[in-house]
């Protein structure tokens, strides 16, 4: 090989080796195939939801709403919602009452959402959503002003879920609602009411669970044809109202004035009342499996169609009070300092209870009830019926049971 | 060339080299200044893929999101034929602008996985969600239609197994607008915290549905479910049919008031720690499948007060056990209505009767164990009962006519006992007036 074909040959490689590296990063050169088109998202797309940056504001258009930051506003309401089929994401901010503000978000209209974030010293409503199929979740609501309400959405089918409401002081008769939701069907999950008059209102065919009221007049309030399930109400006036037909499961009330108000027709299972001045107060209801201990006065209390069955009472001046026409069976009341049993009217049943170390373990007042196969061991006095009563004989001697009286009543 | 001018031609072509890969390699040295974070793309900001026009035709798995409410005017505004799809309405509305609009989502059997949630699909002529592929799972929707009446529509409407429905309403304020609001017909269906209103049956269900937390008001039937149903904490209420209708399964801590029938129990079942009121028949019906009251149910611990004709009424082979039944059997009608009503083979055990308008138990059949229970102050009689009944330790107190009335022959029962101040007898199975 001679020096210039030598050096053509060098160069020639040189070339091909730089043109191979600079067409390894550069791509290919022709357009692709097809009409021309982005290849990127807008930030109209990334974020499509409307923001919102300063109060107050109308909200005339239906969509998907959400703030950029702490709002605050001074006067009348921070958001108006006049269109129905709004969302409202607080992004985890809050709005503010910086004076004379009285609603965080006031509307009419159905199909309203909001989300995430706080509501704080409004002077009226927090949220006052009254339109159907209201949707309310994470919000924080407090409220400082007589008479203000955290959450009012009181249309058909509201759903309200993981939100806290509260006044810092106890209940104020003026202060009426922490959780409003009067329409029919509404849905109240894992939500929080501290000191209103009433803590959770809920209306007609509603469903309640896990929620918790305290420092209210009536902690959870329930109109009628409603379940609540694994919920708590402590140091409330009362802690559960269940109004009608209403079935409640697996609550727990603590430290109120009465535990449980339960009437026509309701059914109170697996639930627990300690620490109130009354435990459960029944009327024309089935309250079972439950427990009332240390109670101030009366443990549970039941009138005119009422059954209290498999129940632990204990700890209070009554246990278990009948006031007419109830079945008492298979409880267990202990350490009543008055009675385990009292029935204060006629046509009670009472059988097949245990009561130890009661005052009386039984005692009527009034004539007309059956008492019988209960067992009554260290009370003061076991047994005390009235003239007129219908009753087994009430058997003391230790050792061997020899009579056969079925109906026999067990007092040792 | 000479030796000098081939040198100074390798080293040019080494520094073409050099550059074009120097080019590629970018710079070996760290800026200067801090570490910062680099700033993220759009498409790492949001890397799901956006539906901003409808109608549309999703045909591969991946994520979706609406960017603004979309309206048609025919057909289907989305339609999926891919699996592993999520669609995420993020706040806005598919909605119906005609009656040829038919289906807000229409997914085909290949869309398996299938997710929709967190938006409204509105007045759709035919079904607003409709979804044939398996592992269905619909969440925070509404599905309403007030503007189209007539037709053939669910509100949400999923055909595979294994389907899931959680915090979403149907509703229509049109007479027959909606004829079913949630049709869950695949097996293992799970519905939580949803609601239907208005519909021609709220809730229809396929075999071994799971309720949770749920409402169905103001339609023709609640729930309505195939065998193998569990229901629990869940309320029906002022609809024209049942309120809650079970083949086989437990219905658990329900309330059921101003239906029809409260609860319907056809074949077998357990009915635990629920409350029947104001409904306008019966509160609990228990073995009826449309001819006949034949089943193996048990009614336990619950509550049936101020139902129109019976509590409870309880067909062939049920027990009822631990139950109040009061002020029942105010609609009139015959003298046999009141508390509890009690065909052939059944069991009553252990329940309250109070106030009821007739009898406190009353039998339409043989064969019937009536034992322990207390009947005070119905406006009849206490029990009544037809032959071979086996009628112990009840307690009567207060009613009206008469406490234990037979209407057959060869029943075994307690001697009754009226006796004021101590029960002298031994007998164990008296039954007690006092």
């Amino acid at each position: 090989m001679n020096r210039a074909t030598l050096t053509a040959a060098c160069l020639v490689a040189a070339t091909l080796v730089a043109s191979t590296a600079i067409l390894s990063v550069a791509g290919p050169l022709s357009p692709p195939a097809g009409p021309v088109a982005p290849s990127h998202k807008t930030l109209a797309q990334v974020e499509p939801r409307t923001p919102i940056s300063a109060l107050p504001l109308v909200i005339a258009s239906p969509g998907s709403y959400y703030l950029t930051g702490d709002l605050s506003v001074a006067s009348g309401v921070a958001i108006e919602v006049q269109v129905a089929g709004v969302s409202i994401d607080l992004n985890g901010f809050s709005i503010r009452n910086s004076g004379a503000a009285t609603h965080g978000v006031s509307s009419n209209q159905s199909r309203v959402r909001i989300s995430n974030g706080g509501f704080h010293g409004f002077g009226q409503f927090g949220i006052r959503a009254l339109g159907s199929d209201v949707h309310v979740s994470d919000v924080r609501v407090t409220v400082a002003a007589p008479g203000a309400v955290g959450i009012n959405a009181s249309g058909a089918r509201a759903f309200v879920r993981r939100c806290s409401v509260s006044r810092p002081v106890g209940p104020d008769p003026s202060t009426e609602f922490g959780i409003f939701t009067q329409g029919v069907g509404a849905v109240i999950e894992d939500c929080t009411a501290s000191g209103f008059e009433f803590g959770i209102y809920a209306g007609r065919s509603a469903v309640v669970a896990g929620c918790r009221a305290s420092d209210c007049g009536i902690g959870i309030f329930l109109t009628q044809n409603t379940s609540v399930s694994d919920s708590t109400a402590e140091r409330n006036g009362t802690g559960f109202y269940l109004v009608s037909n209403t079935v409640a499961r697996g609550c727990v009330a603590r430290d109120n004035d009465l535990g449980f108000r339960v009437d026509d027709g309701s059914v109170v299972t697996s639930c627990e009342a300690r620490l109130n001045e009354s435990g459960f107060f029944a009327y024309g209801s089935l309250v079972q499996d439950c427990v009332a201990a240390d109670n101030a006065t009366d443990g549970i209390s039941a009138s005119d169609g009422s059954v209290v069955r498999r129940c632990i009472v204990s700890g209070s001046v009554r246990g278990l009070s009948l006031n007419g026409s109830s079945l008492a069976d298979l409880n267990a009341c202990d350490d009543n300092s008055a009675t385990g049993i009292a029935a204060a009217n006629s046509d009670n049943r009472i059988e097949a209870n245990t009561l130890t170390d009661n005052g009386n373990g039984i005692n009527t007042s009034s004539s007309g009830n059956l008492i019988a196969r209960n067992a009554a061991s260290g009370n003061t006095t076991n047994y005390s019926t009235t003239v007129g009563d219908t009753y087994g004989p009430v058997l003391s001697a230790p050792g061997p049971i020899t009579s056969t009286n079925f109906w026999a009543n067990f007092g040792f | 060339m000479h030796r000098p001018a081939l040198a100074a031609s390798l080293a040019a072509a080494a520094l073409v080299v050099a550059a074009a890969l120097l080019a590629q390699a970018g710079p070996l040295s760290p800026p200067a200044g801090p570490v910062a974070a680099t700033p993220k793309t759009l498409t790492q900001v949001e890397p799901r893929t956006p539906i901003s026009t409808a109608p549309i035709t999703i045909s591969q798995p991946g994520s979706y999101y609406l960017t603004r409410g979309l309206a048609v005017a025919s057909g289907s505004a989305i339609t999926v034929t891919a699996p592993d799809v999520t669609i995420d309405l993020n706040g806005f509305s598919l909605r119906a602008t005609s009656t040829s609009a038919l289906r807000g989502i229409d997914a085909t059997p290949a869309a398996t996985g299938l997710r929709v949630r967190n938006g409204a699909v509105i007045d759709f002529f035919g079904n607003g969600v409709h979804i044939e592929g398996r592992d269905a799972e619909v969440s925070d929707l509404r599905v309403t239609r007030d503007l189209a009446p007539g037709g053939f529509a669910f509100g949400i409407a999923l055909y595979g197994p294994r389907a899931r429905v959680t915090g979403c309403t149907v509703r229509t304020d049109t007479a027959n607008g909606m004829n079913v609001g949630v049709y869950a017909i695949g097996e293992d269906a799970r519905v939580d915290a949803s609601s239907a209103f208005n519909c021609t049956s709220g809730f229809s269900l396929g075999p071994n549905a799971v309720v949770t937390r749920s409402r169905a008001a103001e339609g023709g039937n609640g729930f309505f479910a195939a065998d193998g149903a569990a229901i629990s904490d869940c309320t029906a209420n002022r609809n024209s049919g049942m309120g809650f209708r079970i083949g086989t399964g437990s219905l658990t801590g329900c309330v059921a008031r101003e239906n029809e029938y409260g609860f319907t129990v056809v074949t077998a079942g357990v009915i635990t720690s629920s409350s029947a009121r104001l409904n306008l028949v019966d509160g609990f019906r228990l073995g009826f499948n449309g001819f006949s009251n034949v089943g193996d149910v048990q009614l336990i611990d619950s509550a049936a007060y101020d139902n129109g004709r019976y509590g409870v009424h309880a067909g062939e082979g049920a027990t009822v056990r631990g139950c109040t039944a009061a002020l029942n059997g105010r609609a009139g009608g015959s003298t046999a209505e009141g508390g509890i009503r009690l065909a052939a083979d059944t069991v009553a055990d252990s329940n309250l009767a109070h106030a009821n308008v007739g009898a406190g138990i009353s039998c339409s059949g043989n064969n019937v164990r009536i034992e322990n229970n207390t009947c005070i102050a119905n406006t009849t009689n206490a029990v009544e009962y037809f032959s071979n009944t086996f009628l112990v330790r009840n307690a009567s107190a207060n009613s009206v006519t008469g406490s234990y009335i037979p209407f057959g022959v060869n029943s075994v029962v307690g001697p009754f006992n009226q006796i004021v101040g101590t029960i002298t007898s031994n007998n164990p199975w008296t039954n007690f007036l006092y």
